[in-house]
């Protein structure tokens, strides 16, 4: 029998860094994932003056909306995420208090950039 | 006065997890309630021996009892740290306290767990100095002391394996990713002005897992029982890597 490992990520503790570092690679696979269908949308938006008010009938419809609230929202912490790896690749913000406060700020802005997307789109 | 008054007392929830290789059974949490002194705070490694008194099949690793030897490193309450060191005042939420063995590594029984990978990493980026001037082994090599202020924070590793097996790179490639540990050694001798062997270190270091899996997410700066910075010293063999390559 082969031993066990214990790793339940459930019950195993992580830093602000830990949790924005792993919201960095879902909002990539979230990009990664929609970034097709709404390329296809914008280029079917784009082709007709008919297809530009199918759009606007699909963009009114709710479950839409929060696809492309998602998609937008991950495309900016994924930037702002990617903008903090930077700085640390440079050699700065690389304490645990530099990397917590440098987390909670990307967590902040983008819980700010949503807000002001949602006042303006719904 | 030996006994201590029923009121000076309070009782912790322990739980603990036990895996028994002789036992066909999966690893399960075992609970008990342990009578704790209200006026000491005790450490975590305490409160194990307390449980071992109940239940002398507990296995764990301790030595020094001091956080020197890096024997008893623990999952406590989700985060890694030196069961010896980690008062209960810090580990203990909601007078719970759940201890489990170090994540990612294949558990022997209970606590110990079986630290070859670890190890096996830390040897790879050969720990000791290479020098390929003649040294008389019976004098110093002399450093001056800017020289020598630059190996502070990455000497006085004690290798209890409290960032490695903290960090989710680790897990996924424990064969392939050198792990916090190991970097910080591999950093504490490039960075050492006698070791002339740079070159050698730096190129074994560059593919894209042994260093470039770190994705600085700090799990090991925020557990490391010595308050040492790997994310720091990997960085700066990054720097390197990059600067050797352009």
């Amino acid at each position: 029998m082969n031993s066990p490992r214990y790793l339940n990520l459930f019950k195993i503790a992580l830093p602000a860094a830990g949790v924005s570092s792993i919201l960095h690679r879902l909002s990539a696979v979230a990009i990664f994932v929609l970034s097709l269908p709404m390329m296809a949308l914008l280029v079917f938006a784009l082709s007709s003056k008919n297809n530009y008010s199918l759009f606007l009938i699909i963009y009114e419809n709710p479950f839409f909306k929060i696809i492309f609230t998602i998609f937008i929202t991950a495309i900016f912490y994924h930037f702002v995420s990617g903008l903090r790896h930077l700085v640390m690749d440079f050699g700065y913000w690389e304490t645990l208090r530099a990397g917590r406060l440098s987390a909670i700020s990307t967590f902040f802005a983008t819980a700010f950039f949503l807000i002001i997307f949602l006042m303006l789109t719904w | 006065m030996n006994s201590i008054a029923a009121n000076e007392i309070k009782t912790l929830k322990l739980s603990i997890y036990r895996y028994d290789p002789l036992k066909k059974e999966k690893p399960y949490m075992q609970d008990f309630d342990i009578d704790i002194p209200l006026e000491k705070d005790l450490m975590v490694l305490d409160v194990l021996m307390l449980a071992k008194e109940k239940d002398p099949s507990i296995s764990f690793r301790r030595s020094c009892r001091e956080g020197v030897c890096g024997s008893d490193g623990l999952n406590i309450n989700g985060k890694n740290g030196l069961g010896c060191i980690t008062p209960l005042s810090d580990a203990v939420r909601s007078n719970k306290l759940s201890i489990r063995p170090l994540p990612g590594l294949p558990v022997i029984k209970d606590l110990i767990v079986d630290m070859k990978q670890f190890v096996d990493q830390y040897k790879k980026v050969k720990p000791y100095l290479i020098t390929d001037k003649k040294v008389d082994t019976r004098e110093a090599i002399p450093q001056t002391v800017q020289e020598r202020e630059k190996l502070d924070g990455l000497y006085e590793c004690i290798m209890c394996g409290c960032c490695s097996t903290a960090c989710p790179s680790f897990w996924w490639n424990p064969d392939k990713f050198l792990g916090p540990a190991a970097l910080l050694q591999a950093y504490r001798f490039i960075a050492d002005s006698r070791d002339t062997a740079t070159e050698e270190r730096l190129e074994q270091l560059e593919d894209a897992f042994s260093v470039f899996r770190c994705h600085g997410i700090m799990n090991c700066v925020s557990v490391c029982p010595k308050g040492l910075n790997p994310t720091k010293a990997i960085g700066e063999i990054k720097k390197m890597l990059v600067k050797r390559a352009l």
